[in-house]
């Protein structure tokens, strides 16, 4: 659209800078004040009027003839800053009657936000705090409420034989394959990765040794619980933890219901169970890996099955699978107490599931390290 | 309805809220035997918390909540037990188990807490189930029933041990005009044929002035009870603009306008 003479096209936007006197500013805009002339012009508009010193500053809307939301909010802001910085007045004329609401200076929002605000790095630090500290009191509890409910284990309609078998089935009988193809590759790695420096020392045959001792007292339980902990931990947190968010937890408390009895001790008494036998198998299908390796080094079965019989005895089977019950303990235990501990909220049961994962797998990492210092010491 | 002089739940002052928020306070009512009660109010004006509190999910910060004349939060063990068997509670979306089938739902208290054996049990179930029209689905498992559904099997639930009080959260929530009718139905049936006392949260008109026989209505910005009474008599009577604006739905709501003006 042509216009005359000097007259500003209406979809340009324009600003004008006119310092007036010793301490007023006048800010004249023309134009489409919207999101896209705003973000063209809100720095160079800020940047002179930086460098000039005021204590008044008189905005002119009159000539602006398109308004948005960015443009009311630019203001806003502008005058924000230059009552902030200067501590000068802020006059806007022309602004459309419809926009004045939101141009109102929030009275009391200042005073509540800072309420809300975090407290800084030391309130964090402190809030952190208290959360962890909360955290191991409430899993402290749990250990006792879980001990004290372990007599519902032998209260048949409490302890619901078909739900424990349901659980046994899918973090056992289920788990089965993943739990093979892991060992049996552990197995065939650890086979490789010793055979060619033991080969420097003519002494592949040792290869036996490591896979059985490595297997039966290491490999086995920790690869079986880290497994369980990826799919039963979480598995139990998900559950427990949709359960609270459908108020079924609430339906069970308010029949006067124990959860933990109800609930919890079946899945922990499966992870107790559970685990040592996927161990067990764990190890055997780990050997086959590693068994595999050395007869096709070229070693005859005989010899590999007596080298692996001096070298493995009854009690290391005995160390490994009592850690990998501790383990089963431990994962079920935490995927429990992590789910029954969800909050509200469609995100929560998700970080539950998550929760128990981490913590069931740093609790085995624990324990593990724990179990080698006491074992070392006791000579096991 | 059957006349009994004592109130069934008497709340007494009570300051109801989650850890330093105060959400009501100085709430006092009683509900009666075999009323149909409802606690109304806005959204965000704290019923389900107050329902909470009633039935001792949270203890009240002051106060006291009597059900047939006994705290439930001061009470451990095998009286708490006995206590909470004397009430059910239908959650907003049935809160049924998962992992079990209708039937097994409604037997867990039963299971639980009875010593009657399985068929004695089985047929207790479908007595429940058959009040609420439910024998039909009592083997499908929750996710295959529909919200109505759903919500009537929580009733069977909540009645499986014959509580003399039945709390029903949002019972029309979710639910279409007819099934929530039929729902409303069933609670007024259920309150006669068993004399069972209904205490609701809700803010369906339909089901107020349908069912209610006396209500209170909460105000989330005093935290206080602003009305209670017969519905029909305080649609027709208060003067208080927020009662009017609550069971007339009509005007302007008092609360915005008057947060025009700061």
């Amino acid at each position: 659209m042509a216009q005359k003479g000097l007259s500003n096209p209406p979809d340009l936007f324009r600003f004008e800078i006119v310092p007036e006197g010793s301490d007023t500013v006048r800010l004249r805009l023309t134009g489409p004040l919207d999101a896209e002339s705003v973000s063209r012009f809100w720095r160079p508009m800020e940047r002179r009027l930086g460098k000039l010193r005021f204590q008044r500053l008189q905005i002119e809307a009159g000539e602006v003839n398109r308004w948005d939301s960015a443009g009311v909010a630019f203001l806003h802001q502008l005058r924000r800053e230059a009552e902030g910085r200067f501590r000068a007045e802020v006059h806007i004329d022309g602004l459309p009657p419809e926009w004045e609401r939101s141009l109102k200076p929030p009275a009391s929002t200042a005073r509540e936000k800072s309420a809300a605000e975090p407290a800084g790095l030391i309130g964090t630090i402190g809030q952190t705090a208290i959360e962890e500290a909360t955290l191991l009191v409430d899993a402290l509890a749990f250990l006792g409420r879980l001990t004290q409910g372990l007599g519902a284990a032998f209260h048949p309609r409490l302890f619901r034989p078909r739900e424990f078998l349901r659980i046994f089935e899918s973090a056992g009988v289920d788990a089965l394959p993943i739990v093979s193809l892991i060992s049996f590759l552990i197995g065939l790695v650890i086979a490789f990765e010793s055979a060619r420096p033991l080969a420097t020392f003519g002494a592949q045959i040792f290869i036996a040794n490591m896979i059985g001792l490595l297997m039966v007292r290491e490999m086995g339980p920790i690869m079986t619980a880290i497994l369980l902990a990826g799919r039963s931990g979480s598995a139990f947190a998900a559950e427990l933890g949709t359960m609270k968010v459908n108020e079924e937890l609430d339906a069970l408390e308010t029949m006067g219901i124990d959860p933990i009895r109800f609930l919890v001790i079946q899945r922990v008494i499966a992870g107790v169970i559970v685990t040592p036998l996927l161990t067990i198998y764990s190890i055997f299908v780990g050997i086959l890996g590693g068994v595999l390796v050395m007869i096709g080094l070229g070693y005859p079965l005989e010899a590999i099955y007596h080298q692996m019989d001096a070298a493995v005895h009854i009690h290391d089977i005995f160390v490994g699978v009592s850690k990998a019950a501790v383990f089963g303990l431990l994962i079920s235990a935490s995927g429990c107490f992590l789910g029954l501990r969800t909050r509200q909220g469609p995100a929560a049961v998700g970080a539950s599931a998550t929760g128990a994962v981490v913590t069931g797998i740093l609790l085995i990492i624990v324990a593990d390290s724990v179990f080698s210092v006491l074992l070392y010491l006791l000579n096991l | 309805m059957i006349a009994s002089s004592d109130p069934v739940i008497q709340i007494r002052n009570l300051r109801a809220g989650y850890g330093e928020t105060v959400i009501l306070d100085q709430i006092s009512f009683s509900v009666n035997c075999g009323e149909i009660f409802a606690i109304l109010g806005g959204s965000g004006s704290g019923k389900s918390t107050l329902l909470k509190h009633i039935i001792g999910l949270y203890p009240p910060r002051a106060g006291e909540v009597l059900i047939e004349g006994k705290n439930l939060v001061a009470l451990e063990g095998r009286e708490r037990t006995q206590l909470l068997q004397r009430f059910g509670v239908m959650y907003q979306n049935g809160a049924l188990f998962g992992s079990m089938t209708v039937r097994e739902n409604v037997r867990v208290p039963l299971d639980v807490f009875t010593d009657l054996p399985l068929k004695i049990r089985n047929a207790i179930v479908d007595a429940k189930l058959a009040q609420v029209d439910l024998l039909a689905a009592a083997e499908k498992m929750p996710s295959e029933l529909s919200g109505g559904m759903r919500k009537r099997a929580a009733i069977a639930r909540a009645m499986a041990l014959d509580p003399a009080i039945v709390f029903l959260d949002e019972p029309s929530a979710g639910l279409d005009p007819v099934s929530s009718a039929d729902l409303d139905n069933l609670i007024k049936r259920l309150a006669k044929e068993f004399t069972i006392t209904f205490v609701m949260v809700t803010h369906e008109l339909e089901s107020i002035f349908g069912i209610a026989d006396r209500v209170i209505l909460l105000d989330g910005r005093t935290k206080r009870i602003i009305a209670e009474g017969d519905p029909r008599t305080l649609r027709d009577t208060s003067t208080n603009p927020l009662v009017q604006h609550f069971f007339r739905r009509e005007g302007k709501s008092p609360e915005l306008s008057e947060n025009r003006e700061p």
